[in-house]
């Protein structure tokens, strides 16, 4: 619908408060999966801002690993760590309602979705731990 | 034939889509390891040191990752916190909400490519 057509005819648009999402269990939980969002783009953010540091040199970089272990970024870390899983676990709960997989005119069960999804979770973190984890 | 483009949602949910699957398979180690982990010293800040991660960033694959990784995710927080501040209220701002979202997302993604390719 376009703007022209919404002002000829009268439309009505029913108030909401901004604390709508308190209301309920289920809002408030949904609204805590839409704000996980803002904590994987804060740490999308602090790997900018890692490159950018490592660009300007070693003493830089070293400084901006420095700050990687004060208190602060402890804490904001685990902060980000928590809602980073708790997007995971919603991510994946969505995904055997969103993609549903046939094999000829079978339907592979939801769950099995989302066990395989689990596990090659398990396994892409294995790998990256052993690729960044250990020196 | 050729329908129109009414809108260009489909194109930002596609970007959402991708940028919530990378995050949600590949971000909780990421933090783990290089976030949680070096704060509290479990691991070793050298395995991210300058040295080995300039050694590391002469694999083309690996900026192509990381660019991915940190763009992907920022369109993935564009398109849902767009609609969270429509949520909480900011219906009659719409438009200039999704180029402030969306605006973010694009400018940090240029400036990983320019990190990257032309600065690492």
């Amino acid at each position: 619908m376009n703007q022209e057509t919404l002002n000829r005819h009268p439309v009505y648009k029913q108030p909401m408060s901004a604390t709508w999402w308190l209301s309920s269990r289920n809002y408030f939980l949904f609204m805590v999966r839409e704000v996980s969002a803002l904590f994987v783009a804060l740490f999308a953010v602090s790997y900018l801002v890692g490159l950018y540091r490592l660009s300007q040199g070693e003493a830089q970089y070293t400084a901006y690993l420095e700050s990687l272990q004060t208190p602060f970024a402890g804490l904001s870390f685990v902060v980000i760590l928590v809602f980073a899983l708790y997007h995971t676990v919603t991510w994946f709960s969505l995904t055997p309602i969103v993609m549903v997989v046939r094999l000829g005119t079978r339907v592979i069960p939801p769950q099995l979705v989302l066990l395989t999804n689990y596990l090659v979770w398990l396994i892409l973190s294995g790998i990256l731990f052993c690729l960044v984890g250990t020196s | 034939m050729a329908a129109r483009l009414k809108t260009t949602d489909p194109f930002w949910w596609a970007l959402f889509s991708a940028g919530g699957t990378l995050a949600a398979f590949l971000l909780p180690a990421h933090i783990l390891i290089t976030g949680v982990g070096i704060s509290f010293g479990w691991i070793q800040p050298e395995v991210i040191g300058y040295q080995r991660l300039l050694t590391w960033l002469e694999h083309p694959l690996l900026k192509i990752y990381l660019l991915l990784l940190i763009s992907l995710s920022l369109f993935h927080w564009a398109h849902r916190f767009r609609y969270v501040l429509i949520d909480m209220g900011l219906r009659s701002i719409k438009a200039p909400v999704a180029v402030l979202c969306y605006g973010t997302a694009i400018a940090a993604t240029v400036a990983t490519l320019v990190l990257l390719f032309f600065c690492l």
